[in-house]
């Protein structure tokens, strides 16, 4: 393991107490919809989905092809709608959540090895989206905290504080993360491009 | 390291060139988690008709169950029911041919045994034989035939006297070429 991968998974570690942070533990709106939901409120439950769909793309995305991170997303959800009620503090649900999601992205991987070498993503895939599939492999090559991060910023769309609000990680992991990413993502293209 | 990249703000030409090309990869929100919990009603409805089928199946079980025990034990023949089944079967296996000079020409005399079937006992103690006559002498029993079952006979035994013969040549060919 390279030293890269080994800070890149130090930063995985959840948010603890840091004084920027308070206000957002603090004050938590989702906990009402998670009530609903964790009562069988399809409605609240939709919106669960809405809310973290994407962070939970964004995290299967880093990990599994692409064809295969849409269901990976279901799978997390069913995961979710199961087991709601057994989530005791709803101020975690983000972290939670992102923890089913690289748990499932693990067993996916464990399942499927020989499919994934193979990378059966290079088959159906459309012309026009060669290049991005190009960049994503680059990225999905970079230590995995990484390209996470990179992944739920330049994929999902997602801005720093929202990553670490999403994930329960810290303001300065994210920070971290997207700088380092960023510099071996420039790296990389830039090999790439020699070549 | 620009803000772009952390919050949005500002510009990067190279980072917004990233999120355009990469965002074709991004999470559809047109999709639907697949999941639905049922409506306690429909829930509760569904438990009920299925709680009815299987009180269903049950009823069918023990009516099949009570059905097959009932024919087991009417067609079993008890002690007091069962009268003595008498069949007519012959004391040995020894036919006497009309055909032949040596047998009666008189009506046939057909000895009857008596089967009368033994209780059902709980416990494995020593069978009893149960007779219903003392034991006679053994006597040449005969058989009378219709007319149709002597020709048949006959030419049973035409066959067999063919099948002798031939047997018979063919084993003194055999032992005269072995000669």
């Amino acid at each position: 393991m390279t030293d890269n991968q080994l800070t890149g998974e130090l930063f995985l570690l959840p948010r603890e107490h840091n004084a920027h942070q308070e206000d957002a533990v603090s004050t938590n709106p989702d906990s009402a919809m998670i009530r609903r939901a964790a009562s069988g409120n399809e409605e609240a439950f939709a919106e669960l989905y809405r809310k973290f769909a994407p962070m939970v793309h964004g995290i299967a995305l880093a990990r599994v092809p692409r064809s295969d991170a849409d269901d990976l997303v279901q799978e997390v959800f069913i995961s979710v709608h199961k087991n709601l009620n057994s989530l005791r503090d709803h101020r975690a649900i983000g972290p939670w959540l992102a923890q089913i999601a690289r748990n499932r992205a693990a067993d996916f991987y464990r399942r499927h090895r020989t499919a994934y070498e193979l990378d059966d993503e290079m088959a159906g895939r459309d012309r026009s989206a060669d290049r991005a599939f190009e960049v994503m492999e680059l990225i999905r090559a970079l230590p995995v905290s990484y390209s996470e991060t990179l992944t739920l910023r330049l994929v999902e769309g997602m801005t720093g504080p929202e990553i670490a609000r999403r994930t329960g990680m810290t303001h300065d992991s994210v920070r971290v993360n997207l700088n380092r990413g960023m510099k071996m993502l420039r790296k990389a293209l830039g090999k790439e491009t020699e070549k | 390291m620009t803000d772009y990249l952390w919050d949005k703000t500002g510009s990067d030409a190279e980072i917004e060139g990233l999120e355009n090309m990469l965002a074709a990869l991004a999470h559809c929100p047109d999709l639907k988690p697949a999941v639905r919990r049922p409506e306690p009603a429909a829930a509760e409805g569904t438990n009920r008709f299925s709680i009815f089928k299987l009180s269903l199946g049950f009823a069918f079980a023990g009516l099949v169950i009570a059905a097959a025990a009932a024919f087991v034990i009417l067609s079993y023949p008890t002690k007091r029911s069962a009268a003595a089944i008498e069949l007519p079967m012959p004391r040995s296996n020894k036919i006497v041919s009309p055909l032949s000079a040596d047998g009666p020409a008189t009506a046939p005399q057909v000895e009857r045994a008596s089967f009368v079937p033994r209780p059902k006992s709980k416990s494995r103690k020593p069978r009893r034989v149960v007779r219903s006559a003392p034991p006679r002498k053994e006597r040449p029993q005969v058989l009378t035939l219709t007319a149709e079952e002597v020709d048949a006979y006959r030419q049973l035994m035409t066959a067999l006297a063919i099948t002798s013969t031939q047997l018979k040549i063919v084993k003194d060919t055999i032992n005269g070429t072995e000669d």
